[in-house]
């Protein structure tokens, strides 16, 4: 009899000890305009996805987990210092309009995933373990991604992407370019990128010592049309346009011929002036022939009609830029 | 016993005893002839002792002592009082002069690096060190500053100041946007547009500049970095800015920008790039590729 009732209160006891350890997501309200989720991540593989609805969940993908003995009533700690505040080894700290998490290393807590409303911008950096894979989808908000070996998978956005790729290889896939700010993917590694195929855009692709490869046709901004534009702009009035500094409008404003800050008038939108004035300076490098033509591998053009800024930049990989199908 | 009874002659002696004790030992005289000799030695001694102590003491050195001792007390006692506390004494006056001494050092500061800049850069000529200050200066600060120098300006400069200061603050307006909005940003790609506006200015402009060489140097993120690099070489006709770039490159860790700056240098012909791209070259942390650059570079600039 004494037997049957130490063996239940030791059930008892072993199901609330894994219960307590099976505990692997933590959920957090956070949502709203212009607000951005922080990840800094040790964690081996790390998955983004964006979801509808107002809160981000993290999670673990694993299940059970053993501790070492020591660890008994001690808490984790991520590189860095945070001590674990959620249950699931990670740190999660709101910091006004951001939300801060970092997660830990694989060892113990396996490989997490964060789920995200799909409109707010996210920023993931590695912290420690520089060796993994990440997978980001579904968002629709601004993507800030920084890596030195990690592989990068972006898959289903809408930009602006931010992203750099150190010697991991890098796939993105855009469902369609974001025409409100500019886009810049850099790497030390291969870079490999599709664009819808109506896709508008200004181009500027650097493979420094590799090469660039596409299906879309890339019209060359050239030297002779672009310094017309500009020389004639130059002789109009000096009336300076700083539409440009903010695309929402809050910060239009009209300055009138004050010194050596003006911009050329009739070039509407900062987009297009910096794809000439980025033609031009580049070009013109070409034209020179004194110079040693260092500066000038880039290629400047516009896809269809051209848009937005897109800047592909790799030191060492080839850079692809392919069609959707 | 015989100590208790000595202790007890003493007592008597002093006449510190009660007057019943005193009784019952002018008793014990009368029974016991040896302890009254006994007494009597004792007091002799005793007498003796208080009467040393007494000649060696000087009793007018005591009173001059005590004269002293109640003068400086008295003396302590009502100084405070009397003493008058002049204003630059109080304390409130030690936080307001500090107070204004920074406020003074700002507009000084401010004066000073103004005039520097603009004659330096616009002038470009070959000033090293203003180009070094303009970098260690945080911009952020600037607009706080351009605050402290506006209000001492409405309240104390003539009528010709005001002109310049509407003038300047117009000027101030427009760079302050640009300043503003390139380091306040949360957005990196908010960051790398306002990067990218600087491409719609014909000639550099002092803190457009130093913004750039600013975001080259200490922005977060790589890409803004680059973007910076890119928007900085349009202007590498200008001394100050290739000084800049060549402290800058020992700075940079990401290859991609180390190639950046060494590719624009290049480009200028600068020499002073040499011990930098030598040091690139040794260090055992750069990447080959870079180090290849950097050799192919010191190749182009020592011909």
């Amino acid at each position: 009899m004494k037997n049957y009732l130490n063996i239940s209160i030791f059930m008892l006891l072993s199901v609330s000890v894994f219960a307590q350890n099976k505990q692997n997501s933590f959920k957090q309200s956070f949502s709203g305009a212009d607000k951005r989720v922080v990840i800094l991540s040790a964690s081996s593989n790390l998955t983004i996805e964006g979801i509808t609805g107002t809160e981000v969940i993290v999670e673990s993908d694993k299940q059970e987990k053993e501790f070492p003995e020591e660890a008994q009533g001690l808490k984790i700690v991520t590189p860095g210092g945070a001590v674990d505040n959620t249950g699931i080894g990670a740190n999660v700290q709101m910091e006004g309009n951001t939300l801060k998490i970092k997660l830990p290393k694989s060892k113990y807590y396996g490989n997490f995933v964060v789920k995200v409303p799909k409109d707010l911008n996210v920023s993931i950096k590695e912290n420690g373990n520089s060796y993994g894979k990440w997978f980001i989808s579904g968002m629709k908000g601004e993507v800030e991604a920084e890596t030195s070996y990690s592989t990068l998978n972006i898959k289903n956005v809408s930009g602006p992407i931010v992203a750099r790729g150190g010697y991991g290889k890098m796939y993105i896939e855009y469902d369609q370019l974001n025409q409100s700010r500019p886009n810049s993917i850099t790497a030390s590694g291969a870079v490999d990128i599709t664009l819808p195929a109506d896709t508008k855009a200004n181009l500027k692709v650097q493979a420094t010592y590799a090469d660039f490869f596409t299906d879309f046709d890339i019209t060359p901004t050239k030297y002779e049309e672009v310094n017309d534009k500009v020389e004639k702009g130059e002789k109009a009035e000096k009336i300076a346009k700083i539409e440009a500094v903010s695309p929402t409008g809050q910060q239009a404003k009209t300055i009138k011929g004050t010194g050596n800050v003006y911009a050329v008038e009739g070039f509407s939108t900062t987009q297009k002036s910096v794809a000439y004035a980025d033609a031009r300076w580049a070009n013109k490098q070409n034209y020179d022939t004194d110079c040693n033509c260092y500066y000038t591998n880039a290629t400047i053009g516009t896809i269809n009609g051209g848009g937005v800024n897109l800047t592909i930049r790799s030191d060492q990989g080839n850079v692809y830029l392919r069609k959707k199908k | 016993m015989k100590n208790k009874i000595e202790e007890l002659l003493a007592d008597f002696l002093e006449n510190n005893l009660s007057a019943k004790k005193k009784q019952e030992f002018e008793d014990l005289f009368a029974e016991n002839e040896s302890f009254k000799t006994e007494f009597e030695e004792s007091k002799d001694i005793f007498f003796a002792i208080n009467k040393g102590t007494e000649k060696n003491f000087d009793a007018s050195k005591d009173k001059s002592f005590y004269d002293f001792l109640s003068a400086e007390k008295e003396r302590l006692s009502e100084k405070p009082q009397a003493k008058v506390v002049r204003f630059y004494e109080r304390t409130y006056f030690k936080y307001a002069a500090s107070v204004a001494g920074l406020a003074l050092a700002f507009w000084f500061g401010r004066k000073t690096i103004d005039n520097q800049v603009t004659t330096s850069i616009l002038a470009d000529n070959d000033t090293p060190k203003v180009i070094e200050k303009v970098v260690e200066v945080p911009v952020v600060r600037v607009d706080t500053i351009y605050v402290a120098t506006k209000q001492l300006a409405s309240t104390k400069q003539p009528n010709v100041m005001n002109e310049i200061g509407t003038l300047k603050k117009e000027i101030q307006e427009t760079k302050d946007l640009l300043i503003l909005s390139m380091l306040k940003k949360e957005s990196p790609s908010e960051r790398i547009q306002a990067v990218n506006y600087s491409y719609d200015l014909q000639q550099p402009d002092e803190q457009v500049l130093k913004a750039l060489i600013y975001t080259l140097d200490y922005d977060r993120n790589v890409n803004v970095r680059i973007a910076a690099a890119d928007a900085i070489g349009r202007f590498g006709s200008n001394a100050n800015v290739r000084d800049a770039l060549v402290k800058s490159l020992l700075k940079q860790q990401e290859p991609t920008l180390q190639i950046s700056i060494i590719d624009i240098l290049t480009k200028f012909n600068e020499r002073r790039a040499l011990p930098a791209l030598r040091l690139l070259a040794e260090d055992g942390g750069t990447s080959d590729f870079v180090r290849q650059k950097a050799e192919e570079s010191t190749r182009v600039l020592s011909l």
